[in-house]
């Protein structure tokens, strides 16, 4: 009886598991960029990185690139805003990046998160932190940003890829 | 079958309310450097089925139900309450075979212990991941044979975790030492259990995670080094699912070869062997399922 029992329980919660997870989206790409500068007026663009951008970017950041395909919002005036998603614990992080036309981090908006802990990630004080950053800041955890206790892997993932998205503009910047 | 229904709808129910944790279990049966954050805690449940000897018919299921705290970022404690259920005919006894054993059906509590776990490093940001882990233990039933016994233990492991390709690929290894004092009509029998487990898990897409696992487990008569009582390998796969809500890890570990083989002459004075198992302390394979269900709601913090 308990040998049944005990045997079940996974086909049990292995079947409803995929119904149990659910989104948590928190702000729109159009919304973040007006955010992130607001009055601007910005127009959504996708640019493709072929093999050799993606090996670029990677060797600059010691990042991966995941997507070879960029989702950018860019405005008249120089400024970008990259959507950007990461590893999460569980499920991929999205996020934007707002960059101004000096080539430094104006703000990051996190739009999804789906992740147990670590909600502070959203927070505006840990954000914070990335203002000002271009491609030489270290943007690791412990030195110039500061971990998120109990979702380290979330405030890692988040700092490389906001350091693979600066490397990102600096390839794709005069090619604009 | 009644209160086996009733107590899956509320664990269930329970994992609608839950909350995922930091410290789910990516392996049946290897611990990795990751802890429940400080101020939550988590309901955990362990079961191990474990089947087949060199003779008779025998399946048990050892049930442990654990609660867990993290009290920092980095250290957490839990209560453990061990259970087994046991269904076990023509048995004999695993150290002496000659004496047989009397069959049974029951379920039994047989002991508590209580974890403390302190982790040094983090995967996420060292260059590997690295814990430490105390479980001293009281039972009064030999979960192997169902004969009242009180023990005594401590297990203590060495945990290490590195993981590659950004975090999708979790590595860890685990050296456990566990000295038993196990006493029997008065007498005090003395045993040291040693344990390398090893095991790889890929997240193959959100959610969800594939893998192997390794198992060496020993026991040593005496704690004496030099006197080696069995050693058993397994090897087997692993699933493991997680959400905000919870998580499940299973694993199948079948004894892939073990010594020794032939255990002797049984009281029917037929040889009690097998061609490459040792059927003695362990069984021919084990199923192990650990779910986990979080309370506690947020208390991360800014470091």
């Amino acid at each position: 009886m308990w040998t049944k029992a005990a045997l079940s329980l996974p086909l049990v919660v292995g079947a409803i598991a995929p119904l149990e997870a659910y989104c948590e989206v928190y702000m729109s790409e159009l919304k973040a960029t007006a955010v992130l500068f607001p009055g601007f007026e910005f127009e959504k663009s996708i640019s493709t990185l072929s093999a050799e951008d993606q090996n670029t970017i990677k060797n600059f950041s010691g990042e991966k690139v995941r997507s070879k395909l960029a989702t950018i919002w860019r405005a008249a005036s120089g400024e970008w805003v990259f959507i950007d998603r990461v590893l999460g614990k569980h499920e991929y992080i999205t996020y934007a990046v707002g960059i101004g036309h000096d080539g430094k981090v104006k703000g990051i908006e996190i739009l999804e998160y789906r992740e147990s802990y670590g909600h502070q990630v959203r927070a505006e004080k840990w954000r914070a932190q990335f203002v000002g950053k271009d491609k030489t800041a270290p943007l690791t955890l412990d030195q110039d940003i500061k971990n998120i206790s109990g979702a380290t892997l979330s405030s890692a993932h988040i700092s490389g890829g906001v350091r693979r998205v600066l490397h990102t503009y600096e390839l794709l910047k005069h090619r604009a | 079958m009644k209160h086996i229904s009733t107590i899956t709808l509320l664990l269930f129910g329970l994992i609608t309310a839950g909350k995922a944790s930091a410290s789910e279990a990516f392996f049946g049966y290897l611990y990795t450097s990751e802890t429940t954050p400080g101020g939550n805690w988590e309901y955990e449940q362990t079961q191990t089925l474990r089947s087949g000897k060199a003779r008779g018919n025998y399946t048990a299921v050892d049930l442990r139900n654990e609660f867990e705290y993290g009290v920092t970022g980095n250290f957490q404690v839990a209560f453990y309450l061990n259970s087994s259920y046991l269904n076990a005919t023509h048995q004999y006894e695993p150290e002496d075979v000659s004496n047989d054993l009397p069959n049974r059906r029951e379920f039994n509590v047989n002991g508590a212990s209580v974890e403390l776990l302190y982790r040094l490093m983090s995967p996420y940001k060292d260059p590997l991941g690295l814990a430490l882990y105390l479980e001293p233990e009281i039972s009064v039933r030999d979960r192997m044979t169902g004969d009242d016994a009180i023990e005594r233990s401590v297990e203590g492991r060495l945990i290490l975790q590195k993981n590659f390709l950004g975090d999708t690929l979790v590595t860890a290894t685990n050296l456990m030492v566990e000295p038993e004092w196990e006493k029997v009509d008065g007498v005090v029998k003395k045993e040291l259990w040693v344990e390398w487990t090893l095991g790889a898990n890929y997240r193959f897409r959100a959610n969800w995670f594939a893998g192997l696992e390794f198992r060496n487990h020993m026991e040593f008569i005496n704690m004496n080094l030099n006197n080696q009582e069995h050693s058993a390998f397994f090897a087997g796969p692993s699933v493991h699912y997680a959400n905000q809500n919870y998580w499940w890890t299973l694993t199948v570990l079948p004894q892939v070869s073990g010594w020794p083989h032939n255990l002797g002459t049984g009281s029917d004075g037929v040889t009690v062997a097998d061609s490459s198992r040792h059927l003695g302390q362990h069984e021919k394979f084990e199923v192990r399922l650990r779910f986990g269900i979080p309370f506690g709601g947020e208390h991360s913090h800014v470091d």
